[in-house]
């Protein structure tokens, strides 16, 4: 019997390590098909300048030796910008050009996108005769009415772009995934409760919204205390069951709804524009930091999403091995682990590009509008804004609109070629 | 036939009940919403502050008013409370009151002992208001507005001792330092207890109003809303209606065109170059065109299409007179909506169209002689439409997205830049009836495009 098992055990070793490797020489393939298109090269290097645009556009030197000692002006702000470290004591962090070097090397753009050049204010043209000393200090791409550099701009609203858009997708796909998942394998493998356990969860659900609310207005010590005494409730009800048999329990059983709940909750989300949901949760918080701006766009991305999931997590769990490995005792957790997810993601990245472009959309057309992120976090949006104020600065208006055209378009493109693989 | 008819009859049935649900989580959802938003409405529908002086006018003009506006309802049918508050605590009309006592109730006040505390309260400081600008100023404001009861005992302190000659009102005040100190805490709070209104609540009253369609009057400029929406439907209506029509059929004609085009070349540029216009920012297209396309700045001849806001919209005349006269201007606003979803559409139908043209009875077709042009008529279009209406459900509310970032760019006075000035001055009864309404014709879309979509694909009407 040991032998056997053994046998068995090392069996089932072989053919995982096997699948392992398929599944690595897969990733593999993948990966070398993408890396020829020219569109995720685009992005990598966008979500690179959004990482080091501080090294490459700044007003302060990279390196500069003042009065003899050596200092590193843009790698200290950064660090000091995370929290890590504080800035130079011995040289203020301003007024950077009109330092006395003994010698410094500047960034490639010497202006940060928030450095006011005043001999260059009033819209300069990239082709216009520019007050600047030498070649280095040219504004590339021109200037805006307090005479900020167009391209140091344009590397900042990377930033914020590429953050926003990437992270609420992600954050969005969470949320989608829990409740996708849980609507798709209610649907397959109802939940069936009885009346008591029904009872039970409802009330503890109503407790725990209401100490909820009392917590917010006094102190959270009752909320936590509640949904302890909740929780061990309901273990305690589960418990029990396993142990004695409940006659009333098991002569009413019924199955819940949740497939149906949710997709009414969707229903419902879905008939909102989500641009007028956007402007209606704005109303609220007045002016948004990123965070907050982030949370909303994953709010309205997560119905879509879950929706998506859902239909797709239903395709494979339909499949008769599922109902074979259920067979076998897999838990939910297992089955979703090692059959619904690797077949998911491959589907769902499609989804994902075109989610992070259309969320990058929302958050620039936000800016554009004037509202949204507060007015001192650049980003293309708000470069484009000041185009429509001066029709004749030209500049302003495409290459901020192009950086973003760009983006799109290479992840329409990315999109496409996941969905063809 | 009979069976057919009935089971589209009962889809039907069960479309508008499931729309019916929809719109009441969506009701429930935007009422949570506007009663959570920041500003006082009533403070905001008085549009004036009166001099601290007549605080008392003003207060009786605030509570005249939001019992008007309904607000000393209760929020819905029914609520859970802690078991030491009142009934309705809405009842409390007077600005800042509400907070005052629920503060002080969550910390397990008896609400009897509280208002006649707050009552006696009330009364002493109508007669101090005339001392407001002596020493104790400070303390009358923390009298009438803190609700800390150890800062109005403090408070009430300093007052006593600066009005010893007063023997009335200090005496008052004494007995108002007993009732403070005498008043008990409780944890009856943590004890919910379970209400029911009935139908005469906030919500109920907002819908009623919503359904028989008078949401009532505008905090800026006090004209109704329904008068406000339907003059602004107008516009976004004939942008939405004719870029929807044109792009639909544009988009159907070049999809056709480039699955029978024989040029293989050509056909790729094509689709790249709508793929590429399909990845254009709506709002980045509007302004390149607003920049160089209406003004002079680029030489005389780009000035082609009229500046953006210069001629004012008149309201006295019909709106196809407007129509009429304003069409120029609308030239761009529809080119940025059409355009964006021509690309999306051509290429769609494209799609559809090809992958239709392998199928089998296509060649069945062939084989019995039927011309090309007989095939894509009666064989292949029918079976490429069927995903075209399905996208229509989510094309409308698009648009109506759309055409929100094109009027406020444009200037044009639709739905999209009545939302958009309302929610930035904070003008709540036009915000949340407009969010309402489109929220109704998109659902409204949704079950005429499943309907339709049933219609159209004879294999799923059984199901």
């Amino acid at each position: 019997m040991l032998k056997y098992c053994i046998e068995k055990q090392t069996q089932e070793f072989e053919k995982f390590s096997q699948s392992k490797m398929v599944l690595k020489s897969k990733y593999r393939k993948r990966i070398s098909s993408k890396t020829k298109s020219w569109a995720l090269k685009i992005i990598i290097l966008l979500i690179v300048v959004a990482f080091v645009h501080p090294f490459i556009a700044n007003e302060r030197p990279l390196y500069c030796k003042i009065e003899g000692s050596h200092y590193f002006p843009v790698f200290r702000s950064v660090t000091t910008n995370l929290h890590l470290t504080r800035p130079y004591s011995k040289i203020n962090d301003f007024n950077w050009d009109q330092k006395v070097y003994e010698f410094k090397i500047m960034p490639v753009i010497p202006y940060s996108y928030n450095t006011i050049d005043t001999r260059n204010s009033q819209y300069k043209s990239p082709f216009d005769q520019q007050n600047v000393e030498n070649m280095w200090q040219r504004h590339w791409l021109g200037t805006d009415i307090l005479g900020r550099d167009v391209f140091a701009g344009i590397l900042k609203g990377t930033e914020i772009s590429v953050k926003i858009g990437f992270i609420s997708v992600i954050l969005a796909t969470i949320i989608a995934l829990f409740f996708g998942l849980g609507a798709a394998f209610s649907l397959r493998f109802p939940l069936k409760l009885d009346v008591f356990a029904i009872i039970l969860l409802l009330v503890s659900a109503l407790i725990l919204v209401y100490f909820l609310w009392l917590g917010i207005n006094t102190s959270m010590v009752t909320f936590w205390i509640s949904g302890i005494i909740c929780l061990v409730l309901n273990y305690g009800y589960y418990l029990l069951k396993k142990y004695k048999r409940i006659k009333i329990a098991e002569k009413y059983q019924f199955k819940i709804p949740i497939d149906g709940i949710f997709m009414r909750l969707i229903e419902a989300m879905k008939a909102i524009p989500s641009f007028i949901f956007l402007l209606a949760a704005i109303s609220i918080f007045k002016t948004l930091s990123v965070v907050g701006l982030i949370s909303i766009l994953a709010f309205i991305m997560w119905p879509g999403l879950s929706r998506f999931i859902r239909a797709e997590a239903l395709k494979i769990l339909s499949q008769d091995y599922i109902t074979a490995a259920k067979a076998y005792g897999a838990s939910d957790w297992r089955i979703v682990k090692t059959h619904v997810l690797p077949k998911l993601i491959t589907t769902l990245s499609v989804v994902l590009a075109f989610g992070i472009s259309s969320a990058i959309i929302a958050e620039s057309t936000l800016s554009f509008l004037g509202i949204g992120i507060s007015i001192d976090q650049v980003s293309w949006g708000s470069l484009l804004n000041e185009a429509k104020i001066n029709f004749s600065a030209w500049w302003l208006a495409i290459f901020p609109g192009l950086a973003l055209f760009v983006l799109i378009l290479s992840l329409n493109v990315l999109g496409e070629e996941l969905e063809i693989q | 036939m009979v069976y057919l008819y009935s089971a589209m009859l009962s889809i039907i049935i069960k479309n508008i009940l499931s729309a019916i649900l929809s719109l009441w989580i969506i009701s429930l959802m935007i009422f949570f919403l506007s009663k959570i938003v920041p500003g006082d409405p009533v403070k905001e529908q008085l549009g004036i502050n009166f001099d601290s002086a007549y605080e008392m006018d003003y207060q009786r003009e605030y509570s005249i008013k939001a019992r008007a506006l309904n607000y000393d309802k209760p929020f819905f049918y029914f609520s859970i409370i802690p078991s030491n508050f009142p009934d309705n605590i809405n009842e409390n009309l007077l600005p800042g009151r509400k907070k005052w006592f629920k503060n002080l109730l969550f910390l397990g006040y008896d609400y009897e002992s509280l208002s006649t505390f707050r009552k006696k309260l009330d009364e002493i400081i109508v007669h101090l208001l005339p001392l407001k600008n002596t020493k104790i100023a400070k303390s009358i404001e923390i009298l009438s507005s803190e609700n800390n009861i150890a800062q109005i005992l403090f408070s009430i302190k300093t007052v006593k001792s600066a009005l010893l000659e007063d023997q009335e009102l200090s005496k008052n005040i004494s007995e108002l330092e007993s009732m403070a100190i005498d008043m008990k805490k409780s944890k009856a709070y943590l004890i919910p207890k379970f209400v029911w209104y009935g139908l005469d609540n906030q919500y109920h009253n907002w819908v009623n109003k919503l359904i028989s369609w008078d949401p009532g009057t505008s905090f800026i400029d006090g004209k109704k809303v329904n008068f406000k929406i339907s003059r602004a439907l107008v516009w976004t209506g004939f942008l939405v209606i004719f870029s929807l029509v044109l792009s639909y059929s544009l988009g159907i004609f070049l999809g056709i065109v480039l699955a029978y085009l024989k040029n293989r070349r050509a056909v790729k540029v094509i689709e790249r170059f709508l793929f590429g216009i399909y990845a254009i920012p709506i709002f980045w297209l509007a302004t390149l065109l607003l920049v160089f396309f209406t003004t002079n700045e680029y030489g005389s001849w780009t000035n082609i299409f009229p500046s953006v806001g210069l001629t004012p919209i008149d309201l006295g005349e019909s709106w196809y007179v407007r129509i009429g006269n304003y069409g120029k201007q609308l030239i761009l606003p529809s080119f940025c909506l059409v355009i964006h979803n021509l690309a999306f559409l051509g290429s769609l139908t494209k799609r559809n169209i090809q992958s239709k043209r392998k199928e089998g009875f296509v060649m069945t077709a062939k084989a019995f002689g039927f011309s090309e042009r007989e095939i894509l008529i009666q064989e292949v279009l029918p079976h490429a439409f069927i995903p075209l209406i399905t996208s229509i459900s989510s094309a409308i509310p698009s648009a109506i997205g759309g055409s929100l970032i094109i009027e406020i760019i444009f200037n044009i006075p639709g739905l999209g830049r009545l939302l958009y000035t309302s929610i930035v001055n904070y003008d709540w009864p036009v915000a949340f009836s407009l969010v309402m309404f489109i929220a109704l014709i998109t659902i409204i879309s949704f079950f005429v495009a499943e309907v339709l979509y049933r219609k159209a694909d004879p294999r799923i009407r059984k199901v």
